[in-house]
């Protein structure tokens, strides 16, 4: 015979306002089974759990039911607690009646009925929990960082001056990821290689840390704490041990490409580093445009290099790594200018949602004429304000280096169109178009810098005063939208609208800045396949919780950082990636993973391997098993559950026909006893 | 045609490459044919193939049933095209693999749809109505097959045959319950319609699992309706449609109807026609990243 507890909560009076939690306690009291029941004001307190202890120890009890919030809120506090008094915390169960029952009811009656049968149904179906055991596993205490932005950057930093040894996998040659192409950074004006460059030189020096420059991840297998990472190594084309970075092969070097690093607005070498204070400082060849590579003509700079490290020869490596946690820090690109009216040309293929048919891909802006000359985006101008950057910092136009006399800056393009763009705030345009338009007067003296925008969102610590600042330091703030730019000689005439004054503004402009929305890689969707992680419609990744997990990712040992996320600004970048390190460091502080017990468990003797489970499973959990007789002959085939991928979903329960695999914890026993026990159920 | 392969299954009886050869050979009385194992050459003289031969043999080849344990290394088998389609689907599901069975194949011209209605003869008043718009006639897949094989598209859309379904949808709810619950009525759980199904191929049915019982194992209302619901939603992407369901029910019921709905909406929902392919799997049984619902990614 069972001896069932049940603890009915008040929870003040957020249960008992429409539940009287007595009339429930004493209507369980009644069921067969139960033993002990307990009518508390908060069962989460302290003594409230003191109380459930000593019920049971002092009854003897094999079964409880907590008769309150979610078990979101608060199953693993009683777990622990029954666990603290002995008994398997898989015999505990919760029942809903906050969330599901006091809530959602104002009658009291019907509060009080429902109560009875969500306690009722948990009373059936704790007679059929087992006691489980919790799975322990071992792992690799070594951190995978992807991308090597800022935010990559802090999380490697944090995590390797706390002892763990971090990889860094970055796709470019360099680390810095955008921030290093930003010139001075808001709020505070600071110079953006001044505060990054140091950091990057510390990844650099940092015993605990490996940079895998100019490498990508191609496939992720495993689970927390056990992953295998395989990584390309693209060719460099470069000894790297040997690469001094002395610079005289890409000082040598006859051929230039436009420079991806500088937006395409000045030309770099062949063999090249994107930018000067790059890390590693180890050049790679860029074999698209290398002469050598194409007509076998060249080779200077193998000629030229004294420590003779170039190797033409070089293939891409495949590296097999093991990790026990991944921070995804992939950060993000700029919207393309797609709009016409603006000179932009067509949309970019990722951007076009996927449920779109043919002929609504078909409607999409094609490629006009191509884009306007001196209208450029917020990325371009930051390259042309660095004192790093092709004009050595001084503001001057790209089509003819000509001191621009008149910029208007355009806010919110892309951002906040649900029809051409994205229907997000970028939220971080705002800032810095005032910061452009400060650098363009603190440049251009004479100069004038009108901003035309929606509404000006400055919610953060000195964001609003140095709103302000830019006003005070001659930016002319229009609100409304520009409706077209047209060529008119040199200049650009700007078609606008101020709607609060209500009347057309039409300015002639040496150079328009759009500031065009902040958007995933183009790759982002794809690489959280590989990944196995979620992410929302736009293609930034999604955390577990928006609130309270905001840097988890939906799989377990896998943390996000950075604009890959959601648009970010630094601080809150930098943030983010501390966040993620001090979780990796959480769970690296434990000897041994534990592991929760509620995975899918085969009937190996029904099994009929007919890999639907396989085939359905969204975490490749289950792979096929040989069953051999005693003479190690295979009898069969059926499936296995990894219990260390498993994550509980059930979807392999629901298409498996012959029930042949279930949820330790949700099995078909507990779940249809619970259904039974409902008065209301058709049995 | 017959006899090209019966020549051929004596050939590879007789050189050992086949163990047995399934087919079909004259029954209990002039309108039946019955199932026949041939495991000795001379049992082919008896294989007969005409519009009696109604079963769909590869329920045999299905793992439920004891013959493909018995030890024969590769089994022969006579399809109709749409026995193959079974076979297909058989190889799709993982319940065989395509090399552990040689399939003879010949044209097909249509089978009668109860052997109660074979007067000599098949003819457009006792043919099966899946036959009236088979694209297999011309069987899918075979090992031999006696003359040329001629290319037949098969890309069109699944066609629900069963008249009685045009009837049924149009009824409104209450008629429709009705109907089945008078039809239901006579069914006493003898589980032919599983027994001859060759894709209920699960060693234990669900019908058969107690603890839990899901479905009430009485012939009861209830127990007839939960299992007749649970059996449609199980062959869902996987019935072929060989209306053996329907054929073997002692009471007349026709259980396929709920199989051919199924075949429609699977058609419509997934473009997805099942036996056509040994790769592509059954929708229901898929997940991909790709899906439009996002409830996991
Ligand atoms: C015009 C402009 C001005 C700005 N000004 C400011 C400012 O003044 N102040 C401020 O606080 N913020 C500013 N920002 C925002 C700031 O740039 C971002 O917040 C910050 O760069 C985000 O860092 P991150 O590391 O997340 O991403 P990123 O800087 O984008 O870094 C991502 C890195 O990951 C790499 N990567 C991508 N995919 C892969 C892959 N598959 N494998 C390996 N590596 C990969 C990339 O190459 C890159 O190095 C500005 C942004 C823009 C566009
Ligand atoms: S779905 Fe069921 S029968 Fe099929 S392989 Fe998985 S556990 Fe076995
Ligand atoms: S419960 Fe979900 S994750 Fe676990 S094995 Fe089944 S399908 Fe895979
Ligand atoms: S064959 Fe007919 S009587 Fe038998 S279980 Fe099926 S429907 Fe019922
Ligand atoms: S009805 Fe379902 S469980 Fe039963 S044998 Fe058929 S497919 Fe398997
Ligand atoms: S459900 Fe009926 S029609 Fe479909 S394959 Fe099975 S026996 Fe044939």
């Amino acid at each position: 015979m069972a001896k069932i507890g049940v603890f009915v909560c008040q929870c003040g009076n957020n249960i008992s306002r429409t539940v009287d939690t007595a009339d429930v306690a004493k209507d369980a009291s009644e069921q067969s089974g139960v033993v002990f029941v307990e009518d508390y004001k908060f069962m989460c307190s302290a003594p409230g759990q003191e109380a459930f202890k000593k019920a049971i120890r002092d009854h003897d009890l094999d079964g409880c039911i907590v008769s309150a919030c979610s078990p979101k809120m608060h199953e693993a506090t009683f777990r622990n607690a029954a666990e603290a008094a002995g008994l398997n915390p898989f015999k505990v169960e919760i029942a809903n009646i906050r969330e599901q029952c006091s809530w959602v009811h104002n009658d009291k009656e019907i509060g009080t009925a429902k109560s009875k049968d969500l306690t009722h149904m948990m009373i059936q179906r704790v007679k059929y929990n087992r006691p489980l055991e919790r799975y322990r596993m071992s792992m690799t205490k070594r951190a995978l960082i992807l991308g090597g932005g800022i935010a990559g950057i802090q999380a490697a930093l944090d995590l390797a001056n706390a002892g763990t040894p971090v990889t860094i996998v970055e796709k470019e040659p360099s680390l810095g990821g955008n921030m290093a192409r930003l010139s001075e950074t808001f709020p505070t004006l600071d110079c953006s290689q001044c505060i990054l460059t140091p950091k990057m030189v510390e990844v650099q020096n940092h015993p605990l840390i490996t940079i895998r420059a100019f490498a990508e991840l191609e496939k992720l297998d495993g689970y927390i704490g056990n992953f295998k990472a395989t990584i390309r190594q693209k060719a460099k084309s470069v000894i790297d041990k040997d690469c001094t970075g002395c610079g005289d092969c890409w000082e040598k070097c006859p051929f230039t490409v436009e420079s991806e690093f500088d937006m395409n607005l000045i030309k770099r070498k062949v063999i090249y580093i994107p930018f000067p204070q790059a890390v590693p400082t180890v050049p790679v060849i860029d074999r698209a445009n290398c002469p050598k590579f194409i007509k076998d003509k060249c080779g200077i700079c193998a000629d030229v290099c004294g420590p003779d490290c170039i190797d033409f020869t070089q293939e891409d490596e495949i590296l097999e790594e093991e990790f026990g946690a991944v921070i995804v820090a992939t950060g993000f690109e700029l919207m393309p200018n797609v709009y016409k009216e603006y000179g932009g040309s067509s949309m970019p293929q990722h951007l076009i949602p996927k449920k779109m048919n043919k002929k609504q891909r078909a409607a999409q802006p094609r490629s006009t004429s191509g884009r306007l000359p001196d209208v450029i985006n917020g990325l371009e101008f930051e390259r042309l304000a660095s004192a790093s950057g092709p004009t050595g910092g001084e503001i001057r136009r790209p089509s003819d280096g000509k001191k621009p006399k008149t910029v208007v800056f355009i806010a919110c393009v892309g951002s906040r169109d649900a029809n051409k763009g994205v229907e997000y705030c970028s939220k971080i345009c705002c800032m810095y178009t005032a910061k452009h338009t400060m650098l363009y007067n603190h440049s251009v003296h004479d100069g004038k810098a009108y901003v035309f925008y929606m509404d000006i969102r400055a919610g953060g610590k000195g964001y609003e005063e140095f709103i302000n600042r830019a006003q005070d330091e001659g930016a002319e703030y229009i609100r409304g939208r520009v409706s077209a730019l047209r060529k008119k000689g040199d200049k650009i005439l700007v078609k606008g609208a101020d709607t609060l004054q209500g009347c057309a503004v039409d300015i002639e402009a040496d150079m328009v800045v759009l500031a065009t929305a902040m958007v995933p890689q183009a790759d982002a969707i794809d690489f959280a396949k590989t990944l196995g992680i979620s992410y929302d419609k736009h293609g930034f990744y999604s955390e577990q919780h928006p609130k309270l997990m905001p840097v988890d990712s939906s799989t377990g040992g896998i943390y996000l950082a950075g604009a890959c996320q959601g648009v970010k600004d630094v601080p809150e970048t930098v943030a983010q990636a501390s966040a993620a390190a001090s979780k990796v460091m959480q769970l690296f502080s434990k000897e041994e993973l534990m592991r929760e017990p509620e995975v899918a468990i085969v009937d190996k003797d029904h099994c009929m391997n007919c890999w639907d489970c396989v085939t359905v499973c969204p975490y490749l959990a289950i792979s096929p098993e040989e069953v051999k007789d005693r003479d190690g002959n295979v009898v069969k085939m059926v499936a296995n559950v990894n219990p260390g991928l498993c994550q509980g979903c059930g979807l392999c329960n629901t298409v498996c026909r012959s029930k042949s695999i279930e949820l330790q914890g949700y099995t078909d026993q507990q779940v249809y006893a619970q259904i039974t026990a409902f008065e209301g159920a058709f049995v | 045609m017959i006899e090209q392969i019966r020549e051929k299954a004596r050939e590879l009886l007789e050189s050992g490459e086949l163990d047995v050869v399934i087919g079909y050979a004259e029954g209990s009385d002039p309108s039946r044919t019955t199932p026949i194992f041939c495991r000795k050459p001379e049992d082919t003289d008896k294989l007969v193939l005409d519009g009696r031969c109604v079963n769909t043999l590869p329920a045999y080849l299905n793992k439920r049933h004891e013959y493909p344990k018995k030890g024969w290394k590769k089994t022969g088998i006579i399809g109709k095209g749409c026995d193959i389609r079974a076979i297909t689907q058989l190889v799709a599901e993982n319940q065989l693999k395509r090399d552990e069975v040689y399939i003879f194949g010949a044209e097909c011209e249509g089978v009668v749809a109860h052997p109660e209605k074979w007067d000599g003869s098949l003819h457009e008043g006792n043919c099966a109505s899946k036959c009236s718009s088979c694209d297999v006639k011309i069987p899918l897949d075979t090992d031999f097959y006696p003359g040329e094989k001629p290319e037949v598209d098969r890309s069109g859309p699944y066609l629900v045959t069963a008249p009685a379904l045009a009837t049924l949808v149009k009824m409104d709810d209450e008629d429709r319950f009705a109907f089945w619950r008078d039809d239901f009525d006579r069914c006493f759980k003898c589980y032919a319609c599983r027994e001859v199904c060759p894709h209920c191929s699960c060693n234990i049915c669900i019908t058969d699992r107690t603890m839990p019982s899901w479905v009430d194992q009485a012939a009861h209302t209830k127990g007839v309706f939960g299992w007749h619901l649970t059996r449609a939603m199980h062959l869902v992407g996987r019935c072929t449609g060989c209306g053996e369901c329907t054929r073997a029910c002692p009471v007349n019921i026709q259980v396929d109807l709920f199989n051919q709905k199924m075949k429609e909406v699977i058609q419509e929902s997934f473009d997805y026609k099942s036996g056509y392919s040994m790769e592509v799997k059954p929708p229901l049984i898929t997940y991909n990243t790709d899906d439009t619902e996002n409830y996991i990614r």
